[in-house]
């Protein structure tokens, strides 16, 4: 396969826009993305885009009418909360496969036209899909969290404030990223304090509803070089889904996320002690807690104390969720994926100001989408960026 | 609901979480849940998998009656719940005891939540658990404790 680069990343600021069409968001973004590359629109052979599918039927194509592109190749990407990482991998595959030289990767979602048209519910209560037998039964998203929160604790003796410590982090970090949807610091006993959504999981531990859209181009590293002098690579990008079954054998953990971690860390040759800096999927906090022992940075049961000694932040052995994160960046769902490839693609290139991780040169993104029975992700996809 | 001899009886109003998931068990004065066997590893799933997620056996799975036995693995209140739940329901993640990888996601009930305690052993009671927007109230499965030391007075449904 050949080697593959992002020559261009870009991303329109998250928050709540009910006036602001997906296809537009997307739009502005790729056109992000192309000038930071300096490529014209009509240099791209292909689009792939990751939304949830409930914008607009052919989105892709839609996205590229908006910049003026036709008649080229358009995949629409679902795959729940990772389908734009879904998208990213099918466009590495496309480029390193001989495929395609330059493609899009657009990331877009409008939730706030969801919820106006019914779709969703209002307020951090996203449902499964309403097929699942557990989502009729009571299951939410903050419930699939703190059932695997409530294990740990039982397992490891992880408490309450370890869990929201990963917030206050967080928050801490959105305060410099202009991107972020939310952009306030908050104490641990704030935090604490905020509204019980699910035990122990309180409203500022859960990431917010929210619209955004996020792209980068994807071409060979060969020609990267002859468009930047600051070309990020990709070391590897891996997609799996949940064995389902698989988790509750061993150690309280989510098993897909364990897995694909090893099998990137083996196709990139890169260690968990050699990654800088990570995006990852702290759709709520305790998710962020258990993933830094299945992605390897800390011993499983150890993620209580890689929190509180710091290890995860600036200072620390890797610093974890720089944007912010979902919790504070935002989580539109299908612009999740490309949104955390851009700020590690941002820190790689030193461009983060504030909030830039000194000499970042590995950056990692971990994006979950779905579950399924046993609470194992449906989607699970690790990308390893490197420059 | 009421029951039967054994058998889950539903009221004039009343609808299955999902119709067949109940069954009577000959000699048990309760209800059982009807799940799937792989013919070639014994593994269990419920909700029931035509194919055998473990081993992946090409052979359909089969029939089997659930037993009712089932630990605590873990458990969260709902604070803040959805159009036609019952808020503070307690959410319980639990391991059946037919099968070491069949995990069951239900509402735990007749139970203070300061009286749960992750490991405790579990018996499967029907119960209602939620409300319809044209009125109907949903029996689905749920947990209480085995020990009758912990149950506290039944709620959203008659206790056995």
């Amino acid at each position: 396969m050949r080697e593959v680069a992002i020559i261009g990343a870009g991303m329109i600021p998250f928050g709540k826009f009910p006036d602001y069409p997906a296809a537009r968001m997307g739009g502005d973004a790729a056109e992000m993305a192309l000038r930071q590359a300096g490529i014209r629109a009509t240099d791209i052979e292909a689009t792939f885009l990751g939304n949830t599918g409930g914008n607009a039927p052919n989105l892709a194509q839609r996205v590229n009418g908006e910049i003026g592109i036709t008649g080229i190749p358009a995949f629409n990407h679902e795959n729940a909360c990772a389908s734009s990482s879904a998208a990213f991998r099918q466009a590495v595959l496309a480029v390193g496969h001989g495929m395609h030289d330059y493609v899009l990767v657009v990331g877009v979602e409008n939730m706030t036209c969801h919820i106006a048209s019914g779709r969703l519910p209002s307020g951090p209560l996203v449902l499964p899909h309403g097929a699942n037998l557990e989502a009729d039964n009571g299951m939410m998203m903050p419930a699939v969290f703190a059932l695997l929160g409530s294990q740990h604790m039982a397992e490891y003796g992880t408490t309450r404030e370890q869990f929201a410590r990963v917030a206050v982090k967080n928050h801490a970090h959105s305060a410099h990223n202009p991107y972020a949807q939310y952009r306030k610091v908050f104490t641990l006993e704030e935090i604490l304090n905020s509204r019980m959504v699910c035990d122990p999981l309180t409203l500022l531990q859960c990431c917010p509803i929210g619209d955004g859209a996020a792209a980068v181009v994807v071409t060979t590293a060969a020609n990267a070089r002859r468009h930047t002098t600051k070309p990020v690579y990709v070391a590897a990008s891996v997609l799996t889904s949940g064995k389902y079954k698989a988790s509750v054998q061993g150690a309280v953990q989510i098993e897909a996320c364990a897995r694909a971690a090893r099998e990137c860390y083996e196709a990139a040759g890169i260690g968990p002690e050699d990654v800088d800096v990570v995006e990852l999927h702290d759709c709520f906090s305790i998710h962020e807690l258990v993933a830094y022992e299945d992605l390897g940075f800390c011993p499983k049961g150890e993620g209580g104390r890689f929190i509180d000694e710091g290890l995860s932040d600036y200072g620390g052995k890797v610093v974890v969720n720089p944007s912010g994160g979902l919790l504070c960046k935002g989580h539109p769902i299908g612009a999740t994926g490309v949104a955390q490839l851009v700020e590690i693609v941002w820190q790689l290139q030193g461009l983060c100001g504030a909030r830039q991780v000194p000499g970042a040169k590995v950056g990692l993104t971990h994006n979950g989408g779905g579950f399924g029975p046993g609470n194992e992700p449906g989607a699970m996809s690790i990308t390893i960026l490197k420059v | 609901m009421r029951i039967e001899d054994g058998e889950l009886v539903l009221e004039p109003g009343e609808v299955l979480i999902r119709p067949g998931i109940f069954t009577r068990q000959p000699g048990d004065c309760m209800p059982h849940l009807l799940g799937r066997k792989c013919q070639d590893c014994g593994d269990i799933s419920f909700p029931p998998y035509r194919h055998c997620l473990l081993c992946g056996s090409e052979k359909e799975t089969v029939e089997v009656v659930l037993g009712n036995g089932a630990v605590l693995l873990g458990y969260t209140v709902a604070r803040q719940v959805m159009p036609g739940f019952f808020p503070g329901y307690i959410l319980a993640k639990v391991r059946m005891k037919d099968d070491p990888t069949l995990v069951v996601t239900a509402q735990l009930v007749d139970v203070k939540e300061e009286d749960v305690e992750v490991g405790m052993d579990l018996v499967m009671v029907p119960r209602v658990i939620r409300e319809l927007p044209n009125g109907e109230k949903v029996v689905s499965y749920c947990f209480r404790p085995a020990d009758p030391a912990r149950v506290s007075a039944a709620q959203g449904g008659e206790s056995p």
